[in-house]
């Protein structure tokens, strides 16, 4: 071809994006017309053209060539400041960074305003960093990471920035620049890189004790999962980008840049993807140097769950043992002992024979004596200290154990290990050993043997005055002198406890000891003194406190002060149960003073006032002690009317719950003087007057057992029913429901009867009603086919003696029922003499045990002792409207007509 | 054959392949957009060449017109402006409100056209729910959530919807229902963003069912591995103020105040650690001093 052929060709090559081939053409033009004088207008534009040819085909050292040509031939050409840029560009792809450095600086130098000038100070900044020469890098790329025009430039720069920085060892601008990209969005590109630097951040800070540094390098780094999602993310939208400019005409020469750019991008994450990928370790790095970092600056949750991220996500990785162990440690120190006793569980599982696994046995078993699993936490010491006998805290694991038995009060077993454990020489410097001698001597004392107490609570005292536990030793040494009956050394010991530890938890009670010990050793004046110190505010210690003064006054006499004590008492405590203790012996108190008057009025003070609570449990109580103060028919009488008067009031003043206890007892008191007529009018008044919403659980439970409630429509049972839903705590509710269990055992329904029963024996707070809920139990038992556990609970009946009267010879009844249903006819047999022959003042039931023991003579085939005992039923008259008493002498006739046959 | 530049929003089994060899719905209606105006026409019939629509004429009565497959220039929904809004949940009064409505109406507009493939009316409907959430309307959020329409055309929407739905649940006070629906949304979340989320939740939701042992486990994973994910980290270390207090652990609530002033000084919580740390280190009962956040908005209000 000839010129003006190769060129036009080699344009048109340039032209359609052909670039190697106008590279071909352009180089042959100038290698043959280089030199042509007619050709040397020309030859600027071909060097130029040649040089981007070749530049946009990589080949960069003959661009380098083409370029430097072009301006040697065109100093002031008007693509100066461009080639100056594209040459750099190429040295800095050929890795002559020095030149293109000095390149890059000429370009700045000369043209300040290029509108290359920016992408040139990347690429300087870059070149820089690249030579190491980190002073001159830094001030560039934090410059242009501000520049807000080009966000991904900027965020290169950051990342640049922040990798330079680190080099030159300047940590804290790194951390910077770190936290910055972060609160400001990672670049997407270079988070791979960022996220490596925050870790060998994080590990400078951390080798210079530079904690609080370390953790905030460590808190920018993002874990593998994340990082390859953003970075597969990122590839994946370079790689649509790609396309999309290739797609573009290769003329458009700002898209080919875009896609050499986004082509050289789409690498870069392709190898960081690569390279990530192969980094299987990466996350157990930074987490446990992360859980390592927090845990030493006394982040312990955070540090937990760096810790159980690393065991969790990762348990095959060599560094999770030590993860996990270091987890245990956290979790102990934080005292969140279930948490340490399943992580221990797991870490023994996975790493049984890890060398931390016979501490981490050791921690779960401190953990359960912690928590208080006593039971647990000595089968575990046993298999820990049976597995493991060298364990290096052999010594407390062994302490644990029992002190784990003292707290379940096996106390041989306890003792004896804590004396082997003294004993034992190697344990002579244990840092538990003074542990070990409080326990011994506290083991001593709950086990009650005080003699032997003693001497090891003094001794402690005497080897270890100052120690934590000897304030405690010191009121264990009263407590023991008081049990053996050394009342004053009691009382000088507790003296001496007051007066040095005012503030000590057993304050209260070592007062009141204190009050004990002097009140039996007789000196009632200082004991007083001493029971006073507990006031008010002492919790439970001032009821017992109340009361030992009361007995005290009461040794002594004095009565007044007996008043004046029980009145203030009174008034401290008008909510509590114990009031209406204190009210008796307020009253008591008056009346020894002879000032009846002052004990009735006392007593109905506290009637008036707390009467109309639903829930008050004091009412019978006090009323049963104000009887004596209303002696004789005319005492009966002034009763009787004053309380229907108190009851007319209350009722008038609304207080209907008040009032229907003054009636119940006004018709208990009628019951109690055999006025029949008068109680049967007074429970059908009340009956007529009170509806269930406004009574407390005793006037429920009269309502239920005395009135004839179905004139109102209402049922006993349901009555009943509502007692033990409103007062499940009340005194009545164990009779209620023993009362409701026996109408369930009548209907047939024995399942009812039996949840009721139990329910009611749980329930019982006296023991008469306690007794009633027995026979009940023993009825049902009995019905339900179950008779030797009915034998059983009616011989509980029998074994106590509050049973007596009408329980005794039914308990007895139903034994011999139970033998003869079982048809064992010579065990029901005096069971039933038993009944008649003690207990014939119980005409029914003695008639019917008469019978009955004649039918199992009968069925024995002792003929004639059956018709003896027909016989004596039939003849005594005070059986003789029994009907058993005609049964009796039917069978009596039908034995003496078969034996004459 | 109609020579109209047209773009044609369907399904891309309009392209060359007849309807019976496909997977994809079977199409009813396209969506026509000629001179600037838009048009649903029924499709009656069509074959691997071309496909016969019947179009509603302005002035009344139907054309039955049939078109090349090859003359369909693009097959594309133009994407709804205020989709390519960012940061919705930033918004907030008049600007909420606007947003709101905005997006309504395009999602009236989209919802005849959530059986065709391209349709934005699920994300349309996902993002309406979410301005719901943002103005507290949760229980109108979460009815939209669990009946997204079109969903079979955005796979992932579901999986998104079912922690939002989650969400929604433990701020309508189910705790229970919604630990159980909080823990499964963490099991398939795919970026830091919805685990740290879920994270603060599962922890607010263990809180209030008395386990502050495991609501602290929760709650700090954010501050430990999510501190770059706004708003969590601030949100779960003022979270785990009452955790702490419930626990008696003082010495963590303090660390915990004083990393809300520190690193967030300007956020609502700063008043609130300021006063709790102040009145801590003078002695105070620690359960009197914070509360239970119900959510990020009210605590923020």
């Amino acid at each position: 071809m000839d010129a003006e052929t190769l060129y036009r060709a080699a344009f048109r090559a340039f032209n359609a994006g052909e670039y190697d081939a106008a590279a071909r053409h352009f180089g042959e033009f100038a290698s043959r017309y280089a030199a042509e004088p007619e050709m040397q207008q020309a030859m600027p534009h071909v060097y130029y053209a040649l040089g981007c040819a070749q530049y946009n085909t990589r080949q960069m050292q003959p661009a380098i060539e083409a370029f430097n040509e072009h301006l040697k031939r065109d100093p002031k050409s008007a693509f100066r400041a461009e080639v100056m840029f594209r040459i750099g560009n190429a040295q800095f792809a050929g890795r002559n960074y020095a030149d293109a450095v000095m390149q890059y600086q000429q370009l700045l130098r000369e043209f300040p305003s290029a509108g290359v000038r920016d992408d040139a100070r990347f690429q300087l900044a870059v070149a820089l960093l690249l030579q190491e020469q980190y002073s001159n890098a830094i001030p560039l790329l934090a410059a242009l990471s501000a520049d807000t025009a080009d966000a991904a430039r900027a965020g290169a720069a950051r990342a640049y920035h922040a990798q330079a920085a680190f080099a030159a060892g300047r940590h804290d601008e790194c951390l910077r620049v770190l936290r910055t990209a972060c609160a400001e969005g990672m670049p997407p590109d270079h988070l791979i890189l960022l996220s490596t630097l925050a870790l060998q951040l994080g590990d400078a800070f951390y080798e210079s004790y530079e904690l609080e540094k370390a953790l905030d390098a460590y808190r920018c780094v993002l874990h593998r999962d994340e990082l390859l999602r953003r970075q597969e993310a990122r590839l994946g939208a370079l790689a649509a980008e790609c396309r999309r400019l290739e797609r573009m005409p290769r003329t458009d020469l700002a898209a080919f840049a875009q896609l050499e750019r986004a082509g050289l991008l789409e690498a870069q994450a392709r190898d960081q993807i690569a390279t990530l990928s192969a980094q299987g370790d990466f996350d157990t790095s930074w987490l446990m140097r992360l859980g390592r970092c927090l845990y030493e600056m006394g982040a312990l949750w955070e540090a937990c769950i760096a810790f159980q991220e690393l065991v969790r996500s990762h348990p095959a990785s060599e560094l999770a043992p030590g993860a996990h162990a270091s987890l245990l440690y956290c979790l102990a120190q934080m005292r969140l002992f279930d948490e340490v006793i399943r992580e221990a569980d797991a870490f023994v599982a996975c790493h049984p024979g890890h060398p931390q696994a016979p501490q981490a046995a050791f921690l779960k078993c401190e953990a359960l004596v912690n928590a208080e699993r006593f039971d647990q936490a000595e089968q575990a010491l046993i298999a820990l200290l049976d597995s493991h006998p060298g364990h290096p805290a052999r010594d407390r694991a062994a302490f644990y154990l029992h002190l784990s038995q003292a707290m379940q009060e096996k106390f041989p077993e306890a003792r004896a290990g804590l004396a082997a454990w003294l004993a034992e020489p190697g344990h002579s410097n244990s840092a538990v050993r003074i542990d070990v001698e409080y326990w011994q001597a506290m083991a001593a004392v709950f086990s009650g043997d005080y003699s032997n107490a003693q001497p090891l609570v003094e001794a402690f005292l005497s080897r270890h005055p100052d120690a934590v536990y000897a304030p405690d030793m010191a009121y264990r040494l009263g407590v023991v002198h008081y049990m053996r009956g050394q009342y004053r050394n009691a009382a000088m010991a507790l003296v001496k406890f007051v007066r040095g530890h005012p503030d000590h938890p057993m304050i209260w009670e070592a007062r009141v000891l204190r009050g004990d010990a002097l009140a039996a050793m007789g000196e009632l004046g200082i004991a007083l003194s001493a029971y006073a110190e507990a006031g008010p505010d002492s919790g439970p210690y001032y009821h017992y406190a109340v009361a030992q003064r009361g007995k005290c006054h009461k040794a002594l006499e004095d009565f007044t002060n007996m008043v004046a004590l029980y009145e203030g008492y009174i008034t401290n405590v008008a909510d509590s149960p114990n009031v209406v203790e204190g009210i008796y012996w307020l009253g008591w108190a008056h009346r020894r003073l002879g000032h009846a008057g002052a004990a009735r009025e006392a007593y109905w003070s506290a009637l008036l006032t707390y009467g109309n609570r639903k829930d008050w449990q004091g009412f019978e109580q006090i009323l049963g002690d104000m009887r004596s103060l209303y002696p004789g028919s005319n005492g009966v009488a002034e009763l009787a009317m004053r309380l229907e008067d108190e009851s007319d009031a209350a009722r008038s003043k609304g207080r209907l719950t008040l009032g229907s206890r003054l009636d119940i007892a006004r018709a208990r008191l009628y019951e109690k003087e055999k006025r029949a007529a008068d109680a049967r009018e007074a429970a059908a008044a009340f009956a007529a007057r009170y509806t269930t919403n406004v009574l407390g659980p005793d006037g429920l439970l009269f309502l239920a057992t005395r009135t004839a409630v179905s004139n109102r429509g209402d049922s006993c049972a349901a009555v009943l029913h509502l007692l033990a839903r409103a007062f499940p705590a009340s005194a009545q509710c164990a009779e209620a429901e023993m009362l409701l269990a026996r109408r369930a055992r009548a209907e047939g329904d024995l399942d009812a009867c039996g949840r009721l029963v139990a329910s009611a024996a749980a329930k019982a707070q006296e023991v008469s009603v306690a007794l009633e809920i027995t026979m009940e139990k023993a009825r049902w038992l009995a019905a339900s086919d179950r008779l030797r556990e009915a034998i059983a609970a009616y011989e509980e009946v029998l074994a106590n003696k509050a049973a007596r009267g009408p329980l005794w010879p039914e308990a007895l009844y139903g034994i011999a029922a139970a033998y003869e249903a079982m048809r064992d006819f010579r065990a029901a047999i005096p069971y039933y003499q038993r009944i008649y022959v003690m207990y014939a003042g119980h005409a029914q039931l003695a008639a019917q045990a008469y019978y009955h023991s004649g039918r199992c003579f009968e069925r024995m085939g002792d003929v004639s002792a059956a018709i003896r005992t027909f016989k004596e039923l039939a003849e005594d008259e005070r059986f003789a409207a029994a009907p058993e008493t005609a049964r009796a002498q039917e069978r009596l006739s039908s034995l003496l007509a078969s034996n004459t046959q | 054959m109609n020579t109209m530049a047209i773009m044609i929003t369907a399904c891309a089994a309009l392209s060359m392949r007849p309807p019976d060899a496909t997977n994809e719905p079977q199409l009813a209606r396209i969506h026509l957009v000629t001179g600037g105006r838009q048009h649903v026409c029924r499709v009656l019939g069509r074959d691997a060449r071309s496909v016969t629509i019947a179009r509603t004429l302005d002035g009344g009565g139907t054309a039955t017109e049939n078109y090349l497959t090859q003359q369909i220039a693009a097959l594309v929904f133009p994407r709804p402006a205020s989709l390519a809004a960012l940061e919705t949940q930033r918004v907030a009064g008049v600007a909420l409100d606007r947003m709101l409505s905005n997006v309504t109406a395009e999602l009236a507009a989209q919802l005849d056209y959530a059986d065709i493939r391209g349709s934005w009316a699920a994300p349309l409907a996902f993002e309406r729910a979410r301005l719901l959430e943002r103005a507290g309307r949760h229980r109108a959020a979460l009815a939209l959530y669990t009946n997204l329409p079109g969903v079979a055309f955005h796979p992932d929407l579901p999986r998104a919807a079912r922690l939002r739905t989650a969400v929604c649940a433990f701020l309508l006070g189910r705790q229970s229902n919604a630990l159980v629906r909080l823990e499964g949304a963490l099991a398939e979340a795919r970026s830091d963003a919805e685990r740290a989320e879920a994270h603060y939740y599962i922890g607010c939701a263990r809180a209030r069912l008395g386990d502050h042992t495991g609501a602290l486990f929760s709650l700090l994973r954010n501050v430990v591995f999510y501190a770059a994910e706004k708003p969590w980290e601030a949100e779960s270390l003022a979270a785990a103020l009452p955790a702490y207090a419930a626990l008696g652990q003082r010495d963590a609530f303090e660390a915990a105040c004083r990393a809300l002033l520190c690193r967030f000084p300007d956020s609502p919580h700063a008043y609130t650690a300021t006063n709790a740390l102040h009145a801590a280190q003078a002695g105070s009962n620690l359960t009197s001093l914070v509360s239970f956040p119900h959510s990020p908005l009210e605590a923020s209000q």
